[in-house]
């Protein structure tokens, strides 16, 4: 391959028209679905996602070992997800890494003290893969479980960053964007406590540009932090208003 | 019974974590170690180009190359295919508990392929033979001989000095046949690299600000989260991955990027002079060891101390090992004496591939010149690790003072020039 293509033009515009620091456009939604005690939707661009979260409940199976919580997630992409046919949804490689990462990132997240001995199921579909999927899950999940109502140290955000050839830090990777063969960086943070939960880098990049392209995704983690609050609290006003009694559950 | 299981692992009860963390809080590691501190990694190489024994500590892990002729992906149509795999198989513990287990073994693929194919550390198309046709292999199998913590490194140290001690054959492609030439028609080629990536792993607690480098499984399985980071000699990050329940700063994994990329370059130098002695070694007239000799303790480890010594004393990137047999032959005898631990497993007496004055010969000449070059240029922080080696050299290196001064200072101009 030879190396990576422009990513940023003379005029300082990305491939989608994006400036460098910009997000894409982000929608979201909380409680989607009836059956699962949490559900969320959300877009970034043109990656969408669904999560549906059970729990908490009774750790079932070989999971009973500590007095610790479980948390089991699947991460899955629906077959239509990408250009070509993807032939299995999950269980392949790629699928049981993000699972572990989101697992890795939520256990920073929940409260675990506060369930112990129990099960909380988080499932992430990819509906559309347009780069940036796990950071789009991670959110997605942070979304459902706010509606499950799971007591969370924080809000956990995830967002990816990358480096153009001329050594600028872009924000919010696209998936043209992701195999041209620049840096990605994917960090999911606790934008408040500026802490990082999980981060994972692939591609190379010097070790001088690596605390840029950190701070980069760490100022897309506040941004999507402020944004999915904001869609909380709307949320919240809806369901809690009068004319939505009979949905509330 | 089984309900306990994974408690035959050390680190993952509940007393030995909250024990590690306070140990962790007062600085303390169990095997004496600073915070900052490596073990001594050791190589050995076999008879068989791209085989690798690396062991640091008790994590002992072995690595082989192999190489095949295949088609290329449609993608890549002029590109050779590199395949890395690790198997664990062997150490996986009779209580694992299938998730775990599983885990494990993903993280460890998944890193390694980050690390030597995502970040194109060979030079993939340097192996093509015929475009959409025929490209070269090549193929890493990692195996785990045994897990005391920090798998991450001793594989990535074992695939890549397996790959930069291997060798291909060369082939002549005319007509659409392939003609593949044996050893004995045109030397083995070496593959092209584009650069040298190596991994450090750093743990973290919650009790304590402080990550731990280099952890052993104790430590391992006791911690909070887990950064890995693999740096190239060039100082370019190619894969980063820091995860777990104990959320870090930005700052703290920048302190750990610093120092993580000041010991690849090390370890990259140390696996080029391990490469260039084990060269010599094969051009000795006796047969070369096999990997067999692990067994009776009797295969030639170099050593990442006594090898790096030299370099932190001189600086000097190449280090030129034909300066070094001239000396140790006087030596020899009262060296035996004060061996340092880490190279006694070479024996002198049952060793019927090499005389036994080559054999320390090889451990000597990297004993030499430290001591007599203790008060050269200033070194990087990177010296520390290797005080504690100096203090037991020491009382063996004086007759061989006067000798080595003179030859280092013309390394030193060297020294100089090649930095």
């Amino acid at each position: 391959m030879s190396g990576r293509m422009e990513l940023l033009s003379e005029q300082g515009l990305r491939l989608d028209g994006r400036r460098p620091h910009e997000l894409r456009r982000i929608k979201c939604k909380l409680g989607v679905f009836e059956q699962p005690d949490g559900s969320a939707y959300m877009e970034q661009g043109n990656t969408k996602v669904l999560a549906a979260v059970y729990g908490p409940h009774q750790a079932k199976g070989k999971k009973t070992e500590g007095n610790d919580l479980v948390i089991n997630c699947q991460y899955s992409q629906a077959t239509f997800s990408t250009s070509e046919r993807k032939n299995r949804p999950r269980g392949d490689r790629k699928s049981q890494e993000f699972k572990m990462y989101l697992q890795q990132a939520l256990s920073a997240a929940i409260k675990s003290e506060l369930y112990p001995r129990s099960q909380i199921d988080i499932y992430v579909e990819v509906l559309q893969a347009d780069g940036a999927n796990y950071a789009v899950s991670l959110n997605a999940a942070t979304l459902a479980l706010i509606d499950a109502g799971i007591c969370l140290n924080e809000f956990v955000v995830a967002c990816t960053a990358s480096l153009s050839k001329a050594n600028i830090p872009l924000t919010d990777i696209s998936h043209i964007e992701e195999v041209s063969g620049g840096p990605k960086l994917t960090i999911a943070a606790l934008p408040t406590a500026e802490k990082i939960a999980f981060m994972e880098m692939s591609e190379r990049f010097h070790i001088d540009q690596l605390e840029t392209v950190i701070e980069t995704a760490m100022a897309g983690c506040r941004e999507i932090r402020d944004i999915l609050e904001s869609a909380v609290k709307e949320h919240l006003i809806h369901i809690g208003s009068a004319a939505d009694w009979a949905r509330v559950c | 019974m089984f309900l306990n299981a994974n408690l035959f692992e050390p680190g993952k009860s509940k007393s030995e974590r909250s024990f590690i963390q306070s140990a962790v809080k007062q600085n303390t590691r169990f095997d004496g170690r600073k915070s900052n501190e490596f073990r001594d990694v050791k190589l050995t190489f076999g008879s068989d180009w791209g085989t690798v024994a690396v062991s640091m500590g008790d994590t002992k892990v072995l690595a082989q190359v192999s190489c095949d002729i295949g088609t290329p992906s449609s993608a890549r149509a002029n590109e050779g295919t590199l395949y890395l795999n690790v198997d664990i198989k062997g150490v996986a513990f009779l209580d694992e508990i299938q998730s775990t287990h599983d885990q494990r073994f993903l993280t460890l693929n998944s890193l390694l392929e980050r690390t030597f194919r995502s970040s194109r550390c060979l030079d993939l198309e340097s192996l093509c033979i015929a475009v959409e046709q025929h490209v070269w292999c090549v193929r890493v199998d990692i195996n785990v001989l045994n897990h005391d913590g920090n798998l991450y490194d001793a594989s990535t140290i074992a695939a890549l000095a397996a790959l930069m001690h291997f060798r291909r054959p060369e082939v002549s492609y005319a007509e659409g046949e392939i003609h593949t030439f044996s050893e004995r028609e045109r030397e083995l080629m070496p593959l092209l690299f584009l650069h040298y990536p190596v991994s450090v792993t750093y743990c973290v607690y919650k009790s304590s600000s402080h990550p731990l480098v280099d952890p052993t499984l104790l430590e391992e399985n006791a911690a909070d989260s887990i950064i890995v980071l693999s740096f190239n000699s060039y100082q370019e990050l190619c894969t980063l991955n820091a995860g777990g329940t104990a959320p870090t700063n930005v700052r703290t994994i920048m302190q750990c990027a610093r120092s993580a990329a000041n010991r690849s370059k090390a370890v990259v130098q140390f696996i080029r002079k391990a490469l260039e002695l084990d060269a010599e070694r094969r051009l000795q007239p006796n047969r070369v060891a096999g990997l067999v000799d692990l067994l009776n303790d009797t295969a030639p480890m170099l050593s990442f101390k006594h090898l790096m010594e030299q370099e932190m004393q001189m600086e000097v990137v190449q280090q030129s090992s034909c300066e070094e047999p001239i000396q140790p032959k006087e030596t020899v005898a009262h060296e035996q004496l004060h061996k340092v631990t880490e190279i006694a497993e070479t024996p002198m007496d049952e060793s019927s591939w090499l005389p036994s004055e080559q054999n320390l010969q090889q451990e000597q000449l990297v004993e030499d010149v430290p001591q007599s070059l203790k008060e050269s240029t200033p070194i990087t922080a990177t010296t520390s690790k290797s005080k504690p080696n100096r203090g037991k050299n020491k009382a063996s290196k004086k007759q061989q003072l006067t000798q080595r001064k003179q030859d280092q200072s013309d390394s030193e101009e060297e020294v100089t020039l090649i930095l």
